[in-house]
């Protein structure tokens, strides 16, 4: 019986350890607080860049650059990194990258001011979402819901500044879950991202 | 086959079941591949005890070690898992698991 005991609880602990490492080796890979600290970041900081640039045209230039660069810098960061993510899950990622990043761009050139504004929010959305499912992670699928939030407060809302605080407070949705994954990764007592 | 050799524990194999390569195999079974610092640090073991483990479970083929062609300051060595590694250790948890409901079979 002691035995038998025993071997259980070995079993059970090598069963949980197995678990355990196997998490902690997807948490390193995915690594999720660094395109969502850069997108939120973009975010955050797109309403005054956008003022400083001016004119209607400002909001399809400023994310014209930053959309492709998120995306570049993103790809940069995974392929540098020490631990890697599947090949397929990597190429799946890039594709879903360049659909959501064009799709929001052809999106963003529609006539309509509301379609212009708020369409490519769901675009993002939805590329967001692809990323959550492909990285399984919980807090990717938070942000794709700030981002579909947020477009429907854009698709909704005339005020210029309603709509400001939705962009914001995306950003600021997108940033927090960052600070939480960097710190998912150093409680899991992985240092090296 | 007799009893004692059809009982799961006698169907661990040898290689998985070492702590560190167990280890080795569950890191690299959820990614594409890993630094040998990585796996190093993450199982807290010297880059000798490493290279030891490595070279049995590569020996078994149920990991590939990439060594760079060059010896340089950004230099790395790669590890990742096989298909046969994925089924080993597939088949290791399952035997695990056919040990637990054995044990707590009334």
């Amino acid at each position: 019986m002691n035995s038998a005991m025993q071997s259980t609880a070995r079993a059970e602990a090598e069963l949980a350890a197995v678990a355990r490492t196997q998490e902690a080796a997807h948490v390193v890979a995915t690594a999720v607080w660094f395109p969502l600290l850069t997108g939120g970041i973009a975010t955050l900081a797109s309403p005054s860049v956008i003022d400083v640039i001016g004119g209607s045209a400002a909001p399809a230039w400023y994310w014209g650059i930053a959309g492709p660069a998120i995306g570049l810098a993103c790809a940069a960061f995974y392929a540098t990194r020490p631990v890697q993510l599947p090949v397929r899950i990597a190429r799946a990622s890039a594709l879903v990258a360049v659909v959501m990043v064009a799709s929001a761009m052809l999106l963003g050139a529609l006539e309509s001011d509301a379609a212009q504004t708020a369409a490519p929010m769901f675009a993002v959305a939805a590329g967001l979402t692809a990323f959550a499912l492909l990285y399984r992670s919980g807090l990717g699928g938070v942000v794709a819901a700030a981002a579909l939030v947020e477009g429907i407060v854009l698709a909704v809302s005339d005020s210029d500044r309603v709509q400001d605080v939705a962009v914001l407070g995306f950003g600021a949705v997108a940033c927090g879950a960052a600070i939480v994954g960097i710190l998912i990764l150093e409680r899991a007592g992985l240092r090296r991202l | 086959m007799t009893g004692t050799e059809a009982h799961p524990v006698n169907q661990l194999d040898e290689v998985v079941h070492q702590r560190f390569r167990l280890g080795v195999l569950a890191y690299l079974s959820r990614i594409g591949r890993a630094e040998f610092t990585v796996l190093r640090d993450a199982l807290g073991l010297t880059d000798g005890n490493l290279n030891r483990h490595l070279a049995t479970l590569a020996g078994a083929g149920l990991i590939i070690v990439t060594k760079p062609e060059e010896a340089g300051r950004r230099a790395r060595t790669w590890v990742e898992i096989t298909p046969g590694g994925r089924a080993a250790l597939k088949h290791h948890v399952d035997t695990l698991r056919r040990l637990l409901d054995d044990l707590g079979a009334p």
